[in-house]
């Protein structure tokens, strides 16, 4: 079962036991949004956790920085990007998996 | 409210530069005579012709900021917010409403202040090292509209907030239209004046290869002159409504009389005595000043061969006869050239000069020039009381700002 099988079974909670990826990209939400950790529940709209869209770029920026990626926009829908704690965590879990399957190509696109 | 009587205090004074991180720290060190021009020590040298600038040395950014805040401020709105935090402090210690200021009627006008040091190291990441990603306050950090951003901010100044562009004549522009707001009733009270701090390898190298850089000191008005050097800094000042600030007992450093600008239509870079006369004579109108009540005069006085001997031209031209009997001096032989803070740092030594009775000289002076036949205060500070006084600003593009001050008699 891979790490978005057990988000997507899963939605309402952290899944540190699954997958330490989570646990870190919640520890840079809450730093850089200064959310009690404890609150940043996958389920959670961003919006009702009262984190400003700077503060949300502020914390993408930290956890490319950190894994060493490239996060891209969500294509088409800026409005509903990271509408959710989870949608953030989906999304970064799922560009560091395809940056796995194509690990011999990530440095030559300059990542 | 009859608007023709509006008078304009200068109430707060705050200034970060070369010689101290605070006012009286400066003023001591323009007094003595002190020069702020120095190896470069900031930033890497090795590739700059000229070595040398006026830079603010010992600058604990972390010391005025906490962290969450830090990101979001380059070097040039640090500096603003320090000199503009010192300005408040000393005019409205207790904020705007128990000073009897309604926020919407308070601005924030200040000199543009373009984050160099931002736009030089996100290139530096993305060009040098190759890099595909910047920093996300990349684009909030450059603006030049910034540092007049975190001062509306900090000091919820809700009337007009925006940045004046024009070269090394900025914040003399911010200055003087503050100034024209509150004469005209427009408004109350502005946080007005500049910073710059665009000190990087990348600058420096245009200012380098328009060879205007002295390679050693800023020696204006002194036949051997070689150059300007370019130096960082800000200051800020409170504007107020004259009687408002007398009524609420406000300690009133000086008054603002007057403001002329002009542009020269002419050349980019050269400047144009005419031009620059034509805004000296606007400032004395503005003021109600006859030529024969101004006592001493800020030049602007780069110590380029062309500015200072077309600076007493323009002086000539303006004051004739009396042309003899006026002090004037550069601090920029001090303080090096600020650019977009330099008018703002010259009019608070104006001020100050106006309030104690004492002029800061132009150092490094060694030789007359015959083609600046003026007394620039050569090398010593001069006691001598000052009724009126103008601080020039020509810049870059042909732009002419100058200041009239009276000391509060």
């Amino acid at each position: 079962m891979s790490a978005l099988d057990v988000l997507a079974d899963n939605a309402g909670a952290p899944h540190a036991d699954e997958d330490p990826r989570v646990n870190t990209i919640l520890d840079i939400v809450a730093k850089e949004t200064r959310i009690e950790r404890a609150n940043l529940r996958l389920d959670v709209r961003t919006d009702d956790l009262g984190i400003a869209s700077l503060d949300l770029t502020m914390a993408v920026f930290e956890i490319e920085s950190h894994f060493k990626i490239e996060i891209p926009m969500v294509a088409g829908d800026t409005d509903a990007e990271f509408v959710t704690v989870g949608a953030l965590v989906h999304h970064v879990i799922s560009v560091l998996d395809r940056g796995a399957q194509n690990a011999p190509g990530a440095a030559a696109a300059g990542i | 409210m009859n608007n023709v009587a509006r008078r304009v205090a200068i109430t707060g004074l705050g200034a970060i530069a070369a010689l101290g991180h605070d006012v009286p720290t400066l003023w001591r060190a323009l007094q003595a005579g002190e020069c702020g021009i120095r190896p470069i020590a900031n930033i890497a040298s090795a590739r700059l012709n000229a070595k040398n600038a006026a830079e603010v040395i010992g600058f604990d950014a972390s010391a005025h900021f906490d962290a969450r805040r830090l990101p979001m401020l380059d070097r040039t709105s640090q500096l603003a917010l320090v000199a503009a935090r010192e300005a408040m402090r000393g005019a409205l210690p207790n904020g705007l409403a128990v000073a009897g200021y309604v926020p919407q009627r308070c601005g924030a006008i200040l000199g543009a202040g373009i984050g160099i040091e931002t736009f030089d190291s996100a290139y530096q990441t993305l060009y040098g090292e190759g890099s595909n990603r910047l920093h996300p306050l990349t684009v909030p950090r450059i603006m030049p509209n910034a540092p007049a951003s975190h001062v509306s901010i900090e000091f919820g100044l809700r009337g007009p907030c925006f940045a004046t562009a024009s070269a090394c004549a900025s914040s003399t522009h911010a200055l003087g239209l503050s100034f024209q707001m509150i004469r005209s009733g427009m408004l109350d009270m502005v946080v007005s004046g500049g910073s710059d701090a665009s000190i990087t390898v990348g600058f420096m190298k245009g200012w380098d290869a328009l060879r205007v850089l002295s390679p050693d000191a800023c020696r204006p008005f002194s036949k051997d002159r070689t150059g300007l050097v370019i130096g960082e800094g800000a200051a800020i000042f409170v504007l107020e409504e004259w009687q408002h600030a007398i009524e609420r007992g406000a300690t009133i450093h000086g008054e603002m009389v007057g403001f002329g600008m002009s542009a020269d239509a002419a050349d980019m870079t050269a400047p144009d005595a005419a031009g620059a006369a034509q805004a000296i004579e606007a400032a004395l109108t503005d003021a109600s000043l006859r030529p024969e009540q101004v006592d001493y005069i800020n030049a602007h006085g780069t110590g380029t061969r062309l500015n200072d001997r077309t600076e007493t031209a323009a002086l000539m031209q303006v004051f004739g006869a009396h042309t003899q009997r006026l002090a004037v001096s550069s601090t920029k032989s001090m303080l090096g050239h600020c650019l977009n803070a330099g008018g703002a740092l010259e009019a608070l030594a104006t001020v100050l000069s106006l309030r104690d009775g004492v002029i800061a000289p132009t150092i490094g002076f060694r030789e007359a020039d015959p083609e600046c036949a003026i007394d620039c205060v050569p090398n010593q500070a001069r006691v001598m009381p000052i009724a009126a006084a103008l601080s020039n600003s020509f810049a870059f593009g042909g732009l002419n700002a100058v200041l009239a001050l009276r000391s509060v008699a």
